[in-house]
């Protein structure tokens, strides 16, 4: 190595001298680059540097940035120079090792034939700190397209404009009205499904009981009254309004007078025409007359007499219900004969 | 109780005393009237109740016949008043003339001092006639000039109105009409009423007189028996039930009615309901009223204190309908 530094002759020393210079110069450039790295600065470049008329290219702009600055924005105009930005992607910034990279691709045409600037776009920095009010405005390079028009053969003849050609309907066609119409269809029916269900839970839940026969519902009750000697135990006014209820309750269901709703003569006029009624017309009045004595004028019926016009009551029921009985099987009786003798 | 029950028995018998004169109205006006017993049967209840009474039917029914037998039976005063469109208050109440020999003023009574009064086609004369005599129904008194008279008792309006020929009439306002007690609707005599009717009217004695059987005392007498026949709280319901039918049909599954009834009974109907049913259970002697009161009233009470809409008039029905309706559903008691 000693060696080396001792041949000091001129060609030897000029061969040195570039040696030296080339190592100076690199290990110069060496030490700028992590400072060229360090600073601030915004790219462009496009995909494409000549497009036909109304073709679409994209310009990709980065921007790189120490974090001890934010981007405040760049300025490139919707329309510039005969070119439209017709998109913007979104912005993707990214940080890695104290610097931020911003990327964005610009979708652009041109409508204009010729050749056309992209001039540099400002990009403006800001100092991160609020209170610092540094700002840095960057440049990026600017850019040409050429924009060429379509050659149009002049020396053909003109033709005519094509007429509007019909497009068949295809099923994506059809779908959005079908799924429109089925819509349409499952909201009526959800609606008519809430109606229905909010009326039915406004009714109240009716259970039906088994009704009784008339007789039977009818005798029971006055049984009851009997062996209890109910005109004993309640007021003798709400024993005759149970009796005659009874007693009307019986005669509306088995032999279809409206007897509720009647006054006593007015259904004693009913029981006049009814032929299974007609021979417990007498009962009857002397039943209705007493409670409505009872039931209308305070009354105070003797315990002999609500006892006996239970037992008429029971009497009329007996007998009336024996002789609809009676008319009923003779009824079947005249239809199987019929059936027979046919 | 047994207290109770010995008052309604004495009652029994003190109506059954004091209504004999019913039978006797009965027999002295059916010496003149053929037929017609429910309209003398309902101006008794009036009668007995206080209350007067609208007429509707076609002329030639015996309504003025009716009224003036029922005076002359009662030994009572009558007027007949036949209301025209020119008739003015002053006809129907009286008014103040002047005296040239005393040199002043003095009250000349109009008809309406009577104690039967027939207005007779009350619906040709104009709303103030209508008024005056209305207002003398309500107070029993008038005034004239700076006196106020009270007008004697027993004091009873027989109005008429006919059901045909309503171009120029005044019909009476509803809160006028609501005054009436009873609106009695009279049809037709039948076929064998109408015999005895023309014999009677062409005998060469022309019509029999009636003989005044009863004195107006009897009357006012009977009238404080009515009001204290017992009425029980179940036919005060079944009342209440009959009158709210009509405002609130729904709640008696008569919600058909509904849409047929511009404007219900009134408070008023309620009332007259029950005085008419009490003075109808007087009419039958009995000191208690049964629903068969209730009901038999029922029409003329409440005929003209329904309104009808205009459905119901474009369908024909009748106010009679609807208290058919009403009847053949809320329960008796």
């Amino acid at each position: 190595m000693f060696g080396f530094y001792k041949d000091f002759s001129p060609g030897v020393f000029k061969q040195r001298k570039a040696f030296w210079s080339f190592c100076l110069a690199f290990v110069g450039m060496m030490g700028y680059m992590p400072g060229y790295a360090q600073q601030p600065h915004a790219e462009v470049h496009i995909d494409s540097t000549q497009i036909l008329i109304g073709s679409q290219f994209h310009l990709y702009l980065d921007i790189t940035w120490p974090s001890s600055y934010r981007l405040q924005g760049y300025a490139l105009p919707d329309s510039f120079n005969h070119i439209e930005v017709v998109d913007r992607s979104q912005a993707d910034t990214l940080s890695t090792g104290g610097l931020w990279h911003f990327h964005q691709v610009l979708t652009l045409t041109s409508f204009d034939s010729g050749r056309w600037q992209i001039p540099a776009i400002p990009v403006v920095l800001a100092a991160a700190q609020p209170q610092d009010t540094t700002h840095v405005v960057l440049q990026t390079d600017s850019l040409w397209i050429a924009v060429q028009t379509v050659p149009v053969d002049t020396t053909l003849p003109f033709k005519p404009i094509k007429s509007i050609r019909q497009v068949k309907l295809t099923w994506l066609d059809i779908l959005p009205y079908v799924l429109i119409g089925i819509g349409l269809v499952l909201l009526v029916l959800a609606i008519i499904y809430v109606v229905r269900r909010r009326k039915h839970k406004l009714k109240p839940m009716q259970i039906e009981q088994p009704q009784q026969p008339p007789y039977e519902e009818a005798i029971i009750v006055l049984k009851q009254l009997q062996a209890e000697q109910a005109w004993l135990k309640m007021d003798m006014k709400a024993y005759f309004t149970q009796l005659t209820d009874v007693l009307r309750r019986y005669l509306e269901r088995a032999f279809q007078i409206p007897a509720m709703e009647m006054t006593s003569g007015e259904l004693l006029e009913h029981i006049e025409k009814q032929s299974l009624l007609r021979m417990h017309r007498a009962a009857c009045e002397e039943i209705l007359s007493e409670a409505d004595r009872v039931k209308f004028a305070k009354w105070s019926s003797s315990p002999l007499v609500a006892a006996h016009c239970v037992a008429l009551a029971i009497e009329v029921v007996e007998a009336t219900h024996q002789a609809q009985e009676a008319e009923r099987q003779a009824a079947e009786q005249a239809v199987a004969l019929k059936t027979v003798s046919k | 109780m047994e207290q109770a029950t010995a008052d309604i028995r004495s009652l029994n018998e003190q109506i059954h005393q004091a209504s004999a004169f019913v039978d006797l109205l009965h027999l002295e006006m059916g010496k003149v009237i053929v037929g017609q017993k429910y309209m003398v049967e309902r101006l008794m209840v009036a009668l007995l109740a206080q209350g007067h009474v609208l007429l509707e039917g076609v002329p030639g029914l015996a309504k003025t016949l009716a009224i003036k037998s029922l005076a002359a039976c009662i030994r009572a005063h009558f007027s007949r008043i036949q209301f025209t469109p020119d008739l003015l208050p002053a006809d129907v109440i009286g008014t103040m003339i002047y005296n040239q020999q005393q040199n002043n003023f003095m009250v000349r009574k109009g008809p309406i001092f009577a104690n039967f009064v027939l207005a007779d086609e009350i619906n040709r004369a104009p709303a103030k006639v209508q008024s005056a005599l209305l207002e003398a129904m309500q107070e029993k008194q008038v005034t004239i000039g700076d006196h106020t008279f009270p007008l004697e008792e027993p004091f009873l309006v027989l109005a008429t109105q006919n059901p045909i020929e309503q171009e120029g009439t005044y019909p009476l306002p509803e809160a006028q009409v609501d005054r009436f007690m009873l609106k009695v609707v009279i049809g037709y005599p039948t076929k064998e009423e109408e015999i005895k009717i023309i014999r009677q009217n062409i005998q060469p004695d022309g019509l029999p007189k009636v003989n005044p059987v009863v004195h107006p005392q009897d009357i006012l007498t009977a009238r404080q028996l009515v009001r204290s026949v017992y009425m029980d709280e179940k036919i005060e319901k079944y009342i209440i039930d009959i009158v709210f039918a009509t405002r609130e049909p729904a709640a008696y599954k008569l919600s058909k009615l509904a849409p047929l009834i511009a404007y219900a009974a009134s408070p008023r109907a309620s009332i007259n309901l029950a005085l008419a049913a009490k003075a109808y259970a007087f009419i039958k002697r009995r000191g208690y009223v049964i629903p068969e009161d209730v009901r038999s009233v029922c029409y003329d009470v409440m005929r003209h204190r329904i309104g009808l809409t205009y459905e119901a008039e474009a369908e024909n029905i009748t106010t009679e309908n609807i208290i058919s309706e009403i009847l053949n559903v809320v329960e008796v008691p």
